[in-house]
């Protein structure tokens, strides 16, 4: 354990050495001190057919210190990197936002902070995973935590064995970094991912888990990476299939996206954080027809359409017919369905009757 | 009854009072309300008053002697500097003062001994008269107005005259001597004229013989020209040892590393060396081209053709040829009477054609400069080489050139020379003249002659006979009546009153003086002793030109030239004192008298033409003096009270009179005046009036002491001068203040203003009472001819004068044939009303002399220290008959003030105007214009804040100020629609500058941050690399000082682009 655990620490901090020995190497040599990068954005993001995942491009771009639009971002980026490489001296990980306060200050005798904004840090943090190929994680930088889960699994993480199905009313909470987690025993049949940390709650209340031995998990909003790493260890090591649970609406169906094939902002890092053979579970157009829950529609507003038009012409939708037939229906139905409308069928009627029935039917988008 | 007494007794104590008087009461109204005012409100009339007279300028740099046509020269000279042209009489005549270094030939008028002089001035005017030529007796002539005067000598002095005013037998003044200067050999560097030509020229030129300059670093230099694809034809260059001549205007390499080189066309024969020496050889060779040479069409070959018995002359030329050029040339037998000596050798011909330029054909066959820049031998050679090609007897001439003789030598009386080329003919005379040779000139007509029964056409050809014998030549002699006073001797007396004797010879009349034998009139001595010849005026015809302008040159101090067709002296035909040569300065000192805080004594000095000592007294003693208030002329300084006003205040707060010392020239004495006004009469009292020592040549030094509050800043005497001398930027001001310190506001132009035209008053501008006035006054004999001679644009330039004049009287019901004097006062009303209604055309505005932009911008520039600069000088505008025009100029940024209101300097004719701003039309033109728009701050109903001068001159020939002390101009809508434009129009300027400044500015800041980044980036690189900081930050120091020069220019040139384009997008600088 000890070994596994110590390669990728040193691999982040021989990198981190490196690219510190190659900027020195430029600086004696009197040239303009240059990183190179991958460019970051949907201009160099493809989609891998085969695959099926989101991958970067081969577009690079450089920052150089000598070039007026550059120079604070090459000075930002730097910086990220020495409290990463402090970071990894001492083994400590850090939150984002400790990065932040890390890195901000003002530069003696001037007015000038060298961050202002969070924002920056995060976004040298993500260059340098680009510059490095290291994970945040690897580099000691974790984000928030922000996710419960529930089952039966029993896992050791730091030395502690949990239970997930001991955890009592707040599920085990998802940490930022689960690379060091072993998985001791897993007895479970699928897994439940949702939007809603309160229908998460519903199902644990519920202890759908137990009945259907199943995991259930949850973040609020978009999938962190954590948990997008957790649920794609999940699949690749114990070979359980995932479904999604989303409100029927296009940012529902964007969070499934990112976990089925990425998000544009980690495209670097696909590999480690998407899981191709996820499913979604609902909420469909075809759910609100069923159960009748055109009353509890959402009208759509034009950002809705906006970004509806965006993401249907992604290029892992714009072939996908089942999805696109969601995407007019939607429109059809000008609005859209949070989960929490099936409440209206019984409180219970989420676990008692829509998610078993989905599961028996198989009844899933992909 | 009582009452009656009591009336009379007050009728007894009225008086009339004097206009002294009445001001002397009611002196604020001349702007003297106040102690601190005094004293500006004295040193602004003393200003004035020094600064009324123009005085010009003298300008010398160096030069290279060349024969040019005047019209050519003047003309392309006007066209280079068309800005700086100045138009005088209504454009007829143009004026260049020359900046650059052109001198000519001019003798000076005390010692008569002729050298180069500089030009200050060139002139053209348009042809107004009739143009004559006058021809000498050698044949030579000039063409000339009959305005224009060359020189003669009367009474044993040169003096200029008239052309009109010559006489046939009257003889003109022409060099004698030779006047050649030049005593060095001089070398032209072929390589040097060639990298001056066009580059596709010389495209196909190589260096040859270049070895020596293959040194490393020299073809790393290569190698930074050449792009990489061509590296290989370093080899080539190395390994023949040739460079093209192209690559020497990019190569950092001096010259004189191919002093040993050849230059020749790439692939062909016959190179030649880089260096010519210009010596005998050269001299002889092109004396030879000149007369006998030729050049191919396609420059590859040069041939001179000699008689076949000329095989003499031919071997010597082949031995020129290869001693001057190194090349081989070739005797060719082309015909059986004709011998050709052939070189061949392109870069020759080449060099012939664009360098030495001494003509390709026959007919265009001239001397090059190069010739006129020899020492003496050397041309002497020259003539002599032409002359035995071209001239007879040539074989005899020839020997003579060999063994290195003179004309003299000749056992001929006289050389005659021939050529078809009228430049050549031209070229030769001033050639002899240089030489000191006198000839005389004739031209045979083109004709057919049978010669040996060949017909043959004889084409216009130029002749020039050169006298052997050069004592017996008749510029030799002077006329016996203007340079013998008396002969003592009556053998001698009797001998020339008997031959009727008109001249005689210069050298038997120095034989006379030195025996004593006779007298001359004073100044013949000097004239006996100088370069100057005369000759005997053959002829003056009226000749057909057909050029438009005709030319005049202007050298200081001489006022002479030499010109024409075999050089004769011309006088410089405009107005010497025009010339004069002196600029303006002024000195102003303010002395604080000891012990009294309120006095002070003021000094005002200037270097202008002083006043005459009979008008001191009236001028300065007197108020309302003068003849400024009835002419329409714009002049600096105000039609106002003037000085006399300030030496009155002066007076009446110390009891102190005024102290004048004048001088009007060197050659009269300088006087002295202390006067004390007298108020009731008017009259100056001369306290004290004497002749005075004094080192000024010419000018005015005012005294007065006044009771007077000194006051530096804003509303001080420094801001008022720093003013005048924006106002007025050919004059200099130095101040003395009474603190002793001496501030100087410098030239920004040694240009004088244009002068104002007078023009007399336009119908429209009069009032009713001034007409009442003009009528009675009137010396007319009727009211139209009244109309016509007092009023402008009614006659001049008008044809249809009488018609404007009649259809005024028809319109006012006035017979027009009726005396002025007679005109009753409800018929001038009518008259009035007429003038109103009638069309007239508007006045002219070249009674205007506005500052310029240029100036204005250059002077601003001298007194205030600021980023930018911009000026607008408005076309004239006439407003009720009278033409005014306005200027404004503005700077900005730098060393002014950025929280503060703006700066705003009023000028009224070249015066600042110092108070009462807000009662100005100017401020409130000012105020009307939205200065937010152009990027300055801007309360509703104030004048914009920021760091700015806006400067504002309105000159007319009347200028509408609010009140009698001039502090302020009235509000007339179109003076201030005029203003309003002007100051948009620099404003525009101005919102440019600042929207570009303040982004450089912002881009600059940001250049400025990588200095502060540095250190951080230091200390993150030294975490990651674990190296030592101290290094890095070290080398990234150095990194910056590469890098940063051209980061920053390269984003100001992005900048400039951009803004250019109007476009405001984000500038990246990143490309790597």
């Amino acid at each position: 354990m000890e070994k596994k655990n110590k390669s990728p620490l040193q691999k982040a901090k021989e990198t981190l050495y490196e690219l510190g020995k190659d900027l020195v190497r430029q600086v004696n040599k009197i040239e303009n001190p240059t990183i190179t990068l991958p460019v970051r954005g949907l201009t160099n993001i493809n989609y891998n057919k085969t695959k099926g995942t989101l991958e970067l491009g081969d577009k690079m771009a450089s920052r150089s210190f000598f070039n007026l639009g550059h120079a604070k971002k090459f000075m930002q980026t730097l910086e990220v990197a020495a409290v990463s490489k402090e970071l990894l001296n001492i083994d400590k990980h850090v939150s984002l936002r400790d990065v932040f306060y890390q890195v901000k200050r003002t530069i003696p005798n001037t007015n000038i902070n060298i961050v202002d904004d969070q924002v920056e840090t995060d976004s040298a943090i993500e260059d340098m995973e680009l510059i490095t190929g290291c994970s945040r994680e690897q580099l000691h930088i974790n984000a928030n935590r922000s996710g419960s889960v529930a089952g039966k699994v029993i896992i050791v993480d730091r030395g502690d064995t949990i239970d997930w199905s001991k955890m009592g009313s707040g599920g085990w909470s998802i940490p930022s970094n689960v690379e060091e987690i072993e998985f001791k025993k897993v007895n479970t049949k699928y897994i439940i991912y949702m939007e809603k940390m309160a229908v998460w709650d519903r199902l644990h209340q519920d202890r759908y888990w137990d009945k259907h031995n199943c995991i259930i998990m949850s973040s609020q909003g978009q999938t962190t990476r954590g948990i997008r790493r957790l649920l794609q260890r999940l699949s690749n090591e114990h070979n359980i299939p995932i479904y999604v649970l989303c409100d029927w609406d296009i940012y529902g169906t964007y969070i499934y996206s990112v976990i089925k094939y990425g998000s544009i902002a980690l495209a670097h890092a696909s590999e480690r954080l998407t899981i191709p053979n996820v499913k979604y579970i609902g909420i469909t157009g075809d759910d609100v027809i069923n159960y009748d829950l055109k009353k509890h529609l959402i009208k759509l507003g034009d950002k809705d359409l906006a970004r509806m038009k965006q993401v249907s012409d992604y290029e892992w939708f714009k072939d996908n017919k089942a999805w696109l037939r969601q995407f007019r229906l939607m429109k059809e139905l000008k609005g859209k369905v949070e989960i929490q409308s099936l409440s209206a069928r019984g409180i219970t009627f989420i676990s008692d009757t829509y998610l078993p029935l989905k599961i028996k039917k198989q009844d899933f988008l992909e | 009854m009582a009452e009656k007494v009591a009336a009379e007794y007050m009728a007894e104590n009225q008086r009339s009072i004097s206009v002294s008087e009445f001001f002397a009461k009611n002196r604020h109204l001349l702007g003297f309300d106040n102690p601190l005012k005094a004293l500006m409100t004295t040193i602004k009339e003393a200003v004035d008053n020094s600064l009324t007279e123009d005085m010009p300028l003298v300008i010398r740099k160096n030069g290279y002697i060349q024969i040019v046509k005047i019209g050519d020269f003047i003309d392309n000279s006007i066209e280079i500097n068309k800005k700086e042209i100045c138009l005088l009489r209504d454009g007829d005549l143009e004026k260049l003062r020359l900046n650059e270094n052109v001198e000519v030939m001019a003798f000076d008028p005390k010692t008569l001994k002729s050298s180069f002089k500089k030009v200050s001035c060139l002139y053209r005017h348009k042809v107004n008269s009739d143009i004559f030529r006058l021809t000498l007796e050698s044949g030579r002539y000039v063409e000339l107005t009959p305005y224009h005067s060359v020189f003669t000598f009367k009474k044993g002095k040169v003096c200029s005259v008239k052309l009109m005013e010559l006489k046939d037998g009257d003889s003109v003044v022409v060099p004698r001597n030779n006047w050649i200067f030049q005593k060095e050999e001089i070398k032209l560097n072929l390589l040097e004229e060639l990298l001056c030509l066009d580059v596709k020229l010389t495209e196909k030129i190589n260096v040859y013989n270049v070895s020596n300059v293959f040194t490393e670093s020299f073809i790393l230099q290569l190698k930074s020209i050449l792009p990489k694809e061509k590296y290989y034809q370093i080899n080539d260059f190395k390994r023949f040892s040739y460079l093209p001549l192209n690559l020497l205007r990019e190569l950092k390499i001096p010259l004189s590393e191919f002093d040993n080189s050849k230059i020749g066309f790439s692939l062909s024969r016959n190179k030649i060396p880089c260096i010519i020496n210009l010596d005998k050889n050269f001299a002889r060779l092109m004396g030879f081209y000149v007369s006998e040479g030729s050049i191919l069409d396609n420059l590859v070959k040069i041939s001179f053709s000699f008689g076949s018995h000329e095989l003499d002359i031919a071997l010597f030329v082949k031995d020129l040829a290869e001693k001057v050029f190194n090349l081989d040339a070739s005797i060719l037998k082309v015909h059986k009477s004709t011998l050709n000596v052939v070189c061949y050798s392109k870069i020759l011909g080449f060099v012939m054609k664009h360098i030495l330029n001494f003509g390709i054909g026959a007919k265009n066959k001239q001397i090059s400069k190069y010739i006129f820049n020899m020492n003496y031998n050397n041309i002497y050679d020259f003539l002599l080489a032409y002359l035995a090609g071209d001239g007879y007897p040539s074989s005899e001439i020839f020997e003579i050139m060999k063994s290195g003789g003179y004309i003299y030598n000749l056992s001929k009386q006289k050389i005659i020379s021939a050529t078809v080329s009228r430049k050549l003919h031209e070229d030769l005379q001033f050639l002899l003249s240089m030489l000191g040779l006198s000839y005389s000139q004739g031209l045979a007509k083109e004709s057919k002659r049978e010669i040996l029964r060949i017909k043959t056409v004889f084409s216009k050809s130029y002749y020039l006979y050169i006298y052997t014998n050069q004592s017996k030549s008749n510029i030799n002699k002077i006329p016996v009546n203007d340079s013998i006073i008396s002969v003592k001797e009556s053998k001698l007396k009797y001998s020339i009153n008997r031959s009727n004797q008109q001249n005689v010879y210069l050298s038997s009349l120095q034989k006379c003086v030195q025996s004593q034998l006779i007298s001359l009139y004073e100044g013949c001595d000097v004239f006996l002793d100088s370069d100057l010849g005369l000759l005997n005026i053959k002829s003056i015809e009226k000749i057909d030109y057909k050029g438009k302008w005709v030319y005049d040159i202007s050298v200081p101090d001489c006022e002479n030239f030499l010109g024409g067709v075999g050089p004769v002296y011309c006088h410089n035909s405009l107005d010497a004192a025009e010339e004069a040569g002196i600029l303006p300065s002024l000195k102003v000192e303010i002395h604080a008298v000891k012990d009294r805080e309120d006095r002070y004594i003021i000094i005002v000095e200037d270097n202008g033409p002083g006043i005459v000592k009979e008008q001191i007294p009236n001028i300065f003693g007197k108020l309302l003096y003068g003849s400024k208030f009835h002419t329409k002329r714009q002049q600096r300084g105000q039609q106002g009270i003037g000085i006399s006003a300030a030496a009155m205040y002066g007076q009446l707060t110390t009891g102190k009179g005024i102290k004048i010392t004048s001088r009007i020239s060197k050659n009269s004495p300088a006087h002295y005046f202390y006067l004390q006004l007298n108020t009731n009469t008017n009259e100056a009292e001369i306290v004290k009036n004497e002749q005075v020592e004094w080192d000024s040549e010419h000018g005015i030094k005012l005294e007065i002491e006044l009771e007077a509050k000194y006051q530096k800043g804003k509303k001080g005497v420094e801001e008022f001068l720093k003013q005048t001398s924006v106002a007025n930027p050919h004059c200099m001001i130095e101040f003395l203040n009474p603190l002793n310190e001496k501030i100087i506001y410098p030239r920004a132009t040694d240009k004088l203003p244009k002068q104002g035209k007078e023009i007399k008053p336009h119908p429209y501008g009069i009032e009713l009472g001034v007409l009442i006035n003009m009528l009675k006054s009137s010396s007319a004999s009727s009211i139209s001819g009244f109309l016509q001679s007092e009023f402008c644009r009614v006659s001049d330039k008008v044809r249809v004068s009488d018609k404007v004049a009649k259809e005024i009287c028809d319109k006012a019901g006035i017979y027009e044939k009726s005396r002025p004097s007679t005109i009753a006062r409800n018929e001038v009303e009518h008259l009035f009303d007429a003038i109103q209604k009638v069309k007239i055309m508007a006045p002219p505005t070249d009674c205007l002399s506005p500052i310029g932009e240029q100036l204005l911008d250059k002077s601003l520039r001298n007194e205030y220290k600021a980023e930018f600069y911009t000026a607008v000088t408005r076309s004239p505008v006439v407003y009720r008959g009278i033409p005014f025009q306005i200027e404004v100029s503005m700077c900005y940024g730098g060393d002014l003030e950025k929280e503060e209101i703006v700066k705003v300097v009023r000028l009224a004719n070249r015066v600042p105007l110092l108070y009462q701003q807000g009662a100005c039309s100017i401020n409130k033109a000012i105020l009307e214009t939205n200065w937010r728009s152009y990027g300055l701050n801007q309360s509703k109903g104030a004048l914009p804040t920021g760091p700015c001068v806006i400067v504002v001159h309105i000159a007319s020939v009347w200028v509408p100020f609010t009140s009698e002390s001039k502090e302020a101009i009235a509000h007339y809508p179109d003076i201030i629609k005029e203003m309003k434009l002007a100051l948009q129009d620099c404003g525009r300027d101005l919102a440019k500058y600042i929207r570009k400044n303040v982004r450089i500015k912002e881009q600059k800041e940001r250049a400025g941050l990588f200095e502060k980044y540095i250190p951080e980036v230091a200390v993150a690189i030294s975490k990651l690399s674990e190296d030592d900081v101290k290094k890095i930050n070290e080398k990234l120091m150095m990194g910056l000082r590469k890098n940063l020069p051209l980061l920053v220019g390269i984003s100001h040139e992005k900048l400039k682009e951009e803004i250019e384009d109007g476009e405001e997008k984000q500038i990246t600088l990143a490309e790597s």
